[in-house]
């Protein structure tokens, strides 16, 4: 059975069909957010992640209906007046990015962390990137980066990336 | 398509108008707050929702020193509430800390795992040694010890449960959790939870609950008695796992098998008996 929901995507408030039992990964991807990547389907890789009301979930586990009302961040919606978020920035300087495949759902954790706590440790950031599982980077180079991205953010200079 | 045969989604916004949508919505019809556990079962029994996420009950609040968990609270949320940190020395945090990943934790609620009862819960060993009571609701709200939820199935599938309250612990009091799982993120191969009321250096009451057996969490009923009166040595808590590993029945699964878990049975018995006398002793005067 289908029915139409509201979701605010990437600041954009819009009318969406969907049907009841779909995900919101399944729905966003069908929108052409293909940022919003389909890895295990149990929670478990982190490469569907996206902001729901600013939170980093997996997009795989959430009906898409219970998203109605709700707004949703994807990598789309990261860019600012042509520029980059700090992180993707960071993720780029750091060498952070390999295939690429969970790169989106790696950036949503870790906005999700940088919200919550600005100045962040190391183990903070493996904490906040432990739902993200990535075969390429052997994660190094991640947390560099998420590090990385918060001494930018508080507006300090950028000493850890070369 | 995660759920294929779902026909009816509501979200009702009172406690009246959600189980009236619960009992005339037929059989397949089910609760649910985040889902995440309902969509990964993509069951083909779904055929109705109804979504607790408009109801208000997402809140942590401390309660003249009892802590009070709305149903739908995130794991996230719980976590890093203020009165959760500082109730028992933050043992609820440092359970969750351990409970998948951030974003199921940013999804999934307290009470959902609780409804659900899969027996690998962390939650549940830790809030039955906690000795916490539950509110449901199913037309007028009645609060029980949390264990009546497991031993009457009603309380489970024709209710709504509203909020979880952890009690006051008195002075003198410790908890502590362990889990043992292949992963940081996988589910438990077995846990353990304890709470200790002490007098000086004497124990005078334990609850131990062990979980992920594979079966849902039990007391360690013998252990607990062992321990009744007992000066915490370490003899003591020696004592208390051997009688742990001999009563708590085990069996095999993917994660471990029954002679496996039954050594992790002793091995978590004793690190919680230990983390908890020396959290009171650290902070006797």
């Amino acid at each position: 059975m289908s029915t139409t929901i509201t979701l605010t995507i990437n600041g954009i408030e819009q009318p969406v069909a969907v049907e009841l039992g779909e995900s919101l990964l399944e729905v966003l991807r069908r929108e052409g957010f293909t940022s919003v990547k389909h890895g295990c389907d149990t929670g478990d890789c982190g490469a569907c992640a996206v902001l729901l009301d600013g939170d980093a979930i997996d997009s795989c586990m959430i009906l898409a209906v219970a998203a109605d009302g709700r707004a949703i961040t994807t990598v789309e919606g990261l860019e600012t007046d042509g520029r980059l978020h700090p992180l993707q920035e960071a993720m780029i300087d750091a060498g952070a990015v390999q295939c690429g495949f969970c790169t989106p759902g790696t950036v949503m954790s870790g906005i999700d962390l940088l919200s919550r706590n600005a100045d962040p440790t190391e183990d903070d950031v493996k904490a906040a990137l432990a739902g993200n599982l990535c075969r390429c980077t052997g994660y190094v180079k991640q947390v560099d980066a998420v590090l990385a991205a918060a001494r930018v953010m508080k507006g300090g200079p950028d000493v850890g990336s070369g | 398509m995660q759920l294929t045969h779902l026909q009816s989604y509501v979200r009702p916004t009172d406690l009246p108008a959600a189980i009236d949508a619960l009992r005339f919505g037929g059989r397949g019809t089910r609760l649910m707050a985040a889902g995440t556990d309902l969509v990964l079962s993509g069951s083909d029994e779904i055929t109705g929702l109804v979504d607790l996420a408009g109801l208000g009950l997402s809140s942590v609040e401390d309660r003249d020193g009892t802590l009070a968990i709305g149903a739908t609270t995130t794991l996230t949320d719980v976590m890093q509430d203020v009165a959760t940190g500082t109730y028992l020395d933050g043992v609820v945090a440092r359970m969750l800390q351990r409970v998948g990943t951030p974003p199921l934790r940013n999804a999934a609620t307290i009470g959902g795992n609780l409804v659900r009862r899969q027996p690998w819960s962390d939650i549940i060993p830790l809030f039955r040694a906690l000795d916490a009571t539950v509110t449901v609701f199913d037309g007028e709200h009645q609060t029980m010890a949390i264990g009546e939820l497991y031993e009457q199935a009603a309380h489970l599938t024709g209710a709504i449960l509203t909020e979880i309250q952890l009690p006051r612990p008195p002075i003198g009091t410790a908890a502590a959790f362990w889990k043992f799982a292949r992963s940081e993120v996988d589910v438990a191969t077995l846990n353990c939870a304890v709470m200790l009321h002490t007098d000086g250096d004497r124990c005078t009451a334990a609850r131990i609950y062990i979980g992920a057996t594979p079966r849902l969490a039990a007391a360690a009923s013998g252990a607990e008695e062992t321990l009744r009166g007992a000066q915490l040595t370490g003899n003591a808590i020696a004592d208390a796992a051997r009688t742990a590993a001999g009563e708590i029945e085990t069996g095999d699964d993917l994660r471990g098998d029954a002679a496996y878990r039954t050594r992790l049975v002793g091995v978590g018995v004793t690190r919680c008996l230990m983390e908890a006398r020396d959290r009171i002793r650290e902070v006797r005067p």
